[in-house]
């Protein structure tokens, strides 16, 4: 029994701080299941697009384009900076302006610019490669996809910064709490803590006891809050189709927060017991 | 050294206020037998305070067991508390735990294992005559038993000093001819005992007991301080 009997486990405010570390938990939760898959899919999408690049013959002279283009698919093909080209057959850029153009698109007397598609060796430069191409086929206009990809990425990253942002919060709301609660179990028993202090009962055997009672809340609360947070993440994936909840299930981290979250909780929530109770001993005569 | 406790000019006030302990030099030795008498507000229960560390003295030094205590730190008083009995005024006892919880708290927070801690319990509770009630919760005791549970758990760690407040100021005349005939027994085995009181008849039934005398702080001879008004009937007052 020891002292676990002598301060029953039953001091006022347990529901409402299970709630908000419950709460707090859910929200840390979903922030890093959100921060991360969007992590993953800004780099999927990068590492996909990143490396590739069109190039557009923009000549009004068909025949003159046609030239160009034959001129500009032999120089990429040998070029160093240049992994593969390929020219884009004009159905599948047909194909391309099909939503804007309607059946016009697929008029063959329709100019549609003859189109390359190159991907980059690693640490290629588009810049040399479209002044060597200038040479050869004045009218070619390089399209770097990462130029354009660039502002998503930024953005990405600034949601990925605001999900650490609201964990650390988060973080911090459920030690401010615990500190709070540790406050009210203290006043409550004070004076059974008093005559326990007098009878010989020692600062860390307290301490130990608020661990393990904060402990044991953060893990409970962390599960439940991690557990909802799983399905608002598991719904929103299935609404996105049922192919992005299956791809994300097969992935370790989602799982790895949904463990992480309750036991981080309760870590940090037995950590913080622990130093609140040595505190607010401390501060006694 | 055969001194238990040792006060040297010892000083005592409460916040900003005048002291209420005054060079107070006193020494008692390992296994005696004390009275601290003196009116109500004379200091008695601050002087008890010092000794069960409630309070630290503002001023001189204080020894326990051979060792300054004065400056200790709070990592050492578990340590020191554990040699050291209370029986406080008003109990104490906490009212969430049975009697058999209560007494035995002291062995429970010094680590001992819960196969040592039935048999001695048992035994004090038989000692004080409590035996049949070790599952009751104390509210349900009248005062004078509280007061024998009480000291029952002061006397469980078998300290080596054991300090009293009013023991008999709540309870019955019987009670309390019975309180202190617990007190004298456990005198006898070794125990240093310090009772403070404001019942003038107590030293005559504790004869053997030496007596100390507080007055407005400061220890006075209690054989020529002013003679106690005498009383046929024990005081009701409290202190
Ligand atoms: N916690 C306290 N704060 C301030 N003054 C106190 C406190 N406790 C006792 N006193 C004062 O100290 C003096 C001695 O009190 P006390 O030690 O209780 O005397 P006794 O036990 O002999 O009646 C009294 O004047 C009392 O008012
Ligand atoms: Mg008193």
């Amino acid at each position: 029994m020891s002292l676990d009997a002598v301060l029953p486990d039953r001091e006022p405010g347990r529901r409402p701080l299970l709630l908000l570390i419950g709460a707090m938990a859910f929200l840390a939760a979903l922030a890093l299941l959100g921060g991360l898959a969007l992590g993953a899919s800004a780099g999927g999408l990068a590492r996909q697009l990143g490396d590739s690049a069109t190039i557009q013959i923009v000549e009004a002279d068909a025949e003159l384009a046609a030239t160009e283009a034959e001129r500009a698919l032999a120089l990429l093909t040998g070029d160093p900076a240049v992994v593969a080209a390929r020219a884009v057959p004009r159905a599948e850029t047909a194909q391309l302006l099909a939503p804007w153009l309607g059946g016009a698109a697929d008029d063959p007397a329709l100019p549609l610019p003859p189109a390359i598609e190159i991907r980059l060796a690693p640490g290629g430069d588009a810049k040399a490669v479209a002044r060597r191409l200038a040479v050869v086929a004045p009218a070619a206009r390089v399209d770097v996809h990462a130029d354009w990809l660039a502002p998503v990425a930024r953005f990405a990253d600034a949601l990925v910064a605001a999900a650490a942002v609201i964990v650390a919060l988060t973080a911090l709301a459920t030690a401010a709490v615990v500190a709070l609660g540790v406050r009210a179990g203290l006043d409550a028993w004070r004076p059974t803590i008093d005559v326990a202090h007098l009878l010989g009962a020692e600062d860390k055997a307290l301490a130990l006891l608020f661990q393990r009672r904060y402990l044991k809340a953060g893990l409970v609360a962390g599960l439940a809050g991690s557990a909802g947070a799983g399905l608002v993440a598991a719904s929103l994936a299935a609404a996105i189709g049922v192919g992005a909840l299956e791809g994300a299930a097969r992935q370790w981290w989602p799982w790895a927060v949904l463990v992480g979250v309750p036991v981080a909780a309760g870590a940090l929530a037995g950590l913080a017991a622990r130093v609140s109770v040595r505190a607010a001993l401390r501060a006694q005569p | 050294m055969s001194s238990i406790v040792r006060f040297e000019s010892v000083g005592l006030r409460y916040g900003a206020g005048a002291e209420v302990l005054r060079d107070i030099d006193l020494a008692l030795d390992r296994g005696s037998l004390h009275l601290l008498q003196g009116p109500s507000g004379a200091g008695k229960t601050s002087l008890l305070r010092l000794l069960y560390f409630a309070q630290r003295p503002t001023r001189g030094r204080l020894h326990m067991f051979g060792e300054d205590v004065t400056d200790v730190g709070r990592d050492g008083l578990p340590a020191l508390r554990r040699r050291i009995g209370v029986v406080f005024q008003d109990f104490r006892l906490i009212p969430h735990l049975s009697l058999f919880d209560n007494v035995a708290l002291p062995l429970r927070l010094a680590g001992v294992s819960e196969g040592d801690v039935r048999a001695p319990v048992e035994e004090l509770l038989s000692w004080v005559d409590l035996a049949g009630r070790r599952d009751d919760l104390p509210a349900t005791l009248s005062g004078g038993e509280q007061q024998c549970v009480a000291i029952a758990r002061a006397v469980i760690g078998r300290p080596d000093l054991l300090v009293a407040d009013e023991p008999t100021g709540n309870v019955d005349a019987a009670v309390a001819a019975r309180v202190l005939h617990l007190f004298l027994e456990l005198n006898k085995l070794g125990t240093a005992v310090l009772i403070a009181t404001h019942d003038h008849n107590l030293p005559l039934a504790l004869p053997a007991a030496k007596r100390l005398r507080l007055e407005r702080g400061m220890l006075v001879d209690p054989v020529t301080a002013p003679a106690a008004p005498t009383r046929p009937f024990r005081s009701l007052r409290k202190s």
